[in-house]
């Protein structure tokens, strides 16, 4: 009897693998058709719009930027002095000092002479108490609002900002992110465009600064980072960016916009209930509701885009740094993904419940687990003396060669689109590291994956009692269903 | 809730395949008994299975007395019982048949079967080799072992056909892999070559364009000939498509830039180049993208005999084409009175408003375009258009129109029209606004009550108390207290003094904060 089952659940999962190795070619071969087909839909386009008009015209919404900041007193003064140069006519600038410890908000106030005012403000989503609202009396600091709050967390930073907020449209960001000056023209673009369906939020790609020259807030010189673990990381945003959300796009199924450079409909966030600060993913799981708001009500709407080099970040490069983002990263869809379960497989949902969800769920969430899995499998089949080392071998290199080419055609977008990275020898580096990747790097994040399933399950940084305490009133207004670790 | 069904039937359903293909295992070892005597006879002694002769008709142990070879009766191997029973029929006429036994138990036939099959699939014994192949049948022995093609190397190779698929993908992915690398790397070098080109061509045509543009007048350009041309752009590069491309886009560049007779003469050179013909031409092609890069042509360059080409593209179910169509008609038509705008059936989008705007403000000071038109069309977009370009051009002479629309339009109108009142700052039709104030949709009362403080009257000073006293939600509340706060300092003052909520006061402190005048 326990032989019969043994071989049974064997057979079993064998079958799942091999279903799996192939659904992820599969997947992967049409996530670069359909990217392909975003990205020349997108160049073509772009070809032909004039975003000089944006910056004065009366007809173009408004925009509030908000930056929350965190212990940044090094940085805050020249970073926000780089937000209020960008080429726009009606923005503000919202810095959220998140109950800093260090000379932030003091470095603030003297840096633009600001001063505490009687703000009227009006909590319209939770968030930490306020402790004041500067505003500067230099007229060339007019755009500027400073909120000083006690510290929340990003989501909640986030939140109080928005409260403070008075224009349509919210980019929210972080505040050492360097931004182009043509960004919010060209993230502004999509949600001017349509005209049958509601665009709810735009997400923009994100390039990688370590190692290129800025200037003035700019991005002048290209250079790929020294380390591995950066120049993977160069390898892995093109993935992300250029290839699986131009496909996401192409299919409306996208579900996450990268918290360090998103816009959104501020009506909206504020109707859904703002951010969820009890998730680490609080960037994706907003995306999820506004959309599940949107098809509960039959809304037509889209969520946007834009893969130009508008905005540059610092990845990490010191693997330990690294292993936290990615253990946060795999919480944050972990929580996510359970607090929306109800999406999950229902056609009511479209692409959403019946596309996106599962892709989530099975490639993104559960890929450290399933991969674990097969490497037990594997162990298993050579114990029992069923291992086949010459179609394991080929499965393998199956795999291996994919990865290549996925990471290959994601280059060539680069090049393609923007052609950043001018330098051949930046080029020939890449290509080594996309070589390299698969044995080298893959199975640390695999790891570190697990560990953030881990991290879930032990309860850390998620919800765990905190969720039925102090969630209360917005879980009502954004009805969803709070799903905890005990449920 | 279906598809979960389904998906657990289709589940289920493979469980059932794989099911059976286990359960396949339980299927007979020895199929027959033919097949298990053999067995027995070649396997010698089996651990716990033993056998004894029996009398045929009476069922009793025949005596061991008789079997010579055996102490007690017993035989430990099949082959030696079956050798007894033989010689017993031959010496004495005793009919004997073969009893199995179990670990001592008596058992039957069938028994005796499934005992040695379960020690067999569990691999207590293994199957001897027949010692002596040779005394048997090389045929049906040949049968029983599965048919494998004695092949090596090539011919093993292609004849497993799981190997060959299973090579046959990596090869593939291989040579895909491959093969983006390689066109990578072509790429690069094609467009670091591509790059270098457009250069020298820019480098090329800026000298002889910048000499006509200075140095001849329209006449002498128009009368020059065609080698005079062809030595300033050599026809053999006018036939490169690049050369061709990067000479269209230099002259757009200047042409946006310059004014008058410069802008005479480039496009004098376009025309003289036969460059204008090409742009025509790219009209008619089934590419959009194609399509859009000659009406932006057609725009820039002034080519008003491409008109009549232009205007089949105003309605076009393209968004890009429809919007640069519409820009180009507006700018290169010289009587416009937006009929063909009013009767668009495509909503209009806020990019296409920012676009036209910004060529009917243009325009505006030197034609009649008649706005009003499009108040009456049947679009809503294009209606919310027409409303918006009254208060973005200062068209105050048409306010009367739509005081008159204002009744019978949507609230989202409504709301637009207000604006266009407060905008130009009309204080005379404060009807709208008081009746607005009125309204069960909040977004039109706070649009009525925000115009109320810059254009409203003494009646819609008491409407915004009655509001205020309803105690509505706190951005309505700011809205209807900063316009009454403009209104009527005095009710202000007084409604702030009795209110002592706390929403009431804290707005009350942002209004008088100078910091905040903006805010």
């Amino acid at each position: 009897m326990y032989s019969f089952l043994f071989y049974l659940i064997m057979e079993v999962l064998g079958a799942i693998f091999f279903f799996l190795s192939f659904s992820v070619i599969l997947i992967y071969v049409l996530i670069m058709i359909l990217s392909a087909l975003e990205m020349r839909d997108h160049r073509r386009k772009n070809r032909f719009a004039d975003y000089q008009d944006i910056i004065t015209s009366p007809i173009a919404p408004g925009v509030s930027i908000l930056a929350p900041a965190y212990n940044e007193g090094e940085s805050i003064v020249q970073n926000v002095k780089s937000l209020l140069s960008l080429h726009y006519g009606k923005f503000e600038v919202i810095i959220i000092n998140d109950g800093s410890k260090d000379d932030t908000l003091a470095k603030l106030i003297t840096a633009f002479e600001l001063e505490i005012t009687d703000f009227a403000y009006n909590e319209e989503i939770d968030a930490a108490p306020v402790r004041g609202i500067y505003k500067s009396n230099n007229r060339s600091y007019s755009r500027l609002v400073v909120i000083d709050k006690e510290n929340g967390g990003k989501a909640d930073a986030l939140n109080a900002g928005i409260n403070v907020s008075s224009k349509e449209i919210l980019a929210c960001i972080d505040v050492d992110c360097i931004l182009s000056h043509e960004s919010l023209t060209r993230m502004i673009r999509p949600f001017m465009e349509e005209t049958n369906r509601k665009v709810i939020a735009v997400g923009g790609a994100i390039g990688i600064a370590n190692n290129c020259d800025v200037q003035d807030g700019t991005v002048t010189s290209y250079r790929v980072p020294t380390t591995l673990l950066g120049r993977f990381q160069v390898i892995e945003y093109c993935r992300a960016f250029l290839m699986g959300r131009m496909a996401w796009t192409r299919v409306n199924g996208l579900m996450l916009i990268s918290g360090a450079f998103g816009f959104f409909n501020r009506e909206l966030v504020v109707e859904v209930g703002g951010y969820f600060p009890k998730t680490v993913g609080e960037d994706m799981e907003l995306v999820v509701r506004m959309r599940r708001y949107m098809e509960e009500r039959n809304m037509p709407y889209k969520v946007g885009f834009v893969p130009d080099p508008l905005c540059w970040t610092e990845v990490p490069e010191d693997e330990a740094v690294l292993s936290r983002q990615r253990n946060r990263w795999i919480r944050g869809t972990i929580e996510t993904l359970q607090l929306h379960r109800v999406i999950r497989m229902n056609p009511n949902y479209k692409t959403l419940g019946m596309v996106s969800y599962p892709y989530w769920n099975v490639y993104e969430k559960m890929a450290p687990v399933l991969e674990l899995l097969g490497v037990i499998y594997t162990f298993i089949l050579i114990v029992i003396g069923d291992f086949s080392a010459f179609y394991f071998i080929a499965l393998f290199i199956v795999l291996y060669l994919l990865s290549i080419l996925v990471s290959s055609f994601s280059i060539l977008y680069e090049q393609l689109s923007y052609n950043n990275y001018k330098d051949k020898k930046d080029l020939n580096k890449l290509i080594m590291t996309v070589f390299l990747e698969p044995m080298f790097i893959h199975p640390k994040i695999v790891f570190w994956g697990l560990g953030g399933h881990w991290d879930f399950i032990k309860g850390k940084g998620g919800w765990g009692q905190m969720i039925r305490t102090g969630f209360k009133k917005s879980e009502d207004k954004k009805n969803i269903e709070p799903i905890t670790l005990n449920s | 809730m279906k598809g979960k069904r389904a998906l657990l039937l289709v589940f289920l359903f493979f469980l059932m395949i794989k099911t059976e293909e286990v359960l396949g295992q339980e299927e007979q070892v020895l199929p027959d008994s033919a097949s298990f005597v053999d067995f027995l006879v070649n396997q010698g002694e089996i651990l716990g299975l033993e056998f004894y002769l029996i009398d045929e008709s009476t069922g009793i142990a025949v005596d061991s007395v008789l079997i010579s070879n055996s102490k007690i009766g017993l035989f430990s191997e099949y082959a030696a019982a079956l050798a007894a029973k033989d010689s017993l029929l031959q010496s004495d006429s005793v009919a004997a048949a073969i009893q199995f036994l179990i670990y001592k138990d008596q058992n039957t036939y069938s028994a005796a079967l499934e005992f040695v099959s379960n020690l067999l699939r569990n691999n207590d014994i293994l199957a001897k080799t027949p010692s002596n192949l040779t005394d048997k049948d090389l045929i049906s022995l040949a049968n029983r072992e599965r048919y494998s093609p004695s092949l090596t190397g090539t011919y093993a190779y292609f004849g497993d056909y799981k190997i060959f698929a299973v090579t046959i993908i990596i090869t593939l992915f291989f040579i895909f892999a491959l093969a983006m690398i390689l066109f990578m790397l072509i790429f690069k070098a094609r467009r670091n070559r591509k790059e270098v080109l457009q250069t020298q061509y820019d480098e090329q045509v800026i000298g002889p364009l910048s000499e006509i543009l200075f140095e001849k007048s329209l006449e002498e350009l128009e009368s020059l000939s065609d080698e005079e041309l062809h030595q300033s752009f050599p026809a053999k590069q006018l036939k490169k498509p690049l050369y061709n491309q990067v000479l269209v886009d230099r002259i757009l560049a200047l042409n946006k830039k310059m004014k008058g007779d410069f802008k005479l003469k480039l496009k004098a050179l376009y025309k003289r180049l036969g460059l204008d013909k090409v742009t025509i031409n790219k009209l008619k092609s089934s590419k959009w993208d194609k399509v859009v890069t000659g009406l932006v042509e057609v725009n820039e360059m002034d080519l008003s005999e491409a008109l009549k080409e232009v205007k089949k593209h105003v309605n076009s179910p393209n968004f890009y084409i429809r919007s640069q169509a519409v820009a180009t008609v507006l700018n290169l038509s010289e009587h416009i009175d937006l009929s063909f705008l009013r009767d668009q059936a495509f909503p209009l989008s806020r990019w296409q408003q920012m676009n036209y705007l910004r060529i009917i403000k243009y325009l505006h000071a030197n034609r009649e375009l008649n706005i009003e038109n499009l108040f009456d069309s049947k679009n809503q977009s294009i209606r919310l258009f027409g409303y918006k370009l009254v208060r973005l051009i200062g068209r105050v002479d048409l306010l009367a129109h739509l005081e008159e629309k204002f009744a019978n339009v949507a609230d989202e109108e409504k709301i637009e029209i207000i604006k266009a009142f407060e905008y130009l700052g009309v204080p005379s039709h404060t009807e709208l606004i008081n009746a607005s104030l009125k309204s069960e949709n909040t977004q039109l009362v706070t649009m009525a009550a925000k115009a109320a403080g810059s254009i409203g009257d003494e009646l819609s000073a008491r409407i915004i108390l009655d509001l205020l006293a309803e105690n509505p939600k706190f951005r309505l509340k700011m809205t209807l207290l900063k316009s009454l706060q403009s209104l009527d300092q005095a009710s202000y003052i007084g409604f702030v003094k009795a209110d002592s909520t706390a929403d009431t006061q804290t707005i009350n402190s942002h209004l008088s904060d100078p910091l905040l005048a903006d805010v």
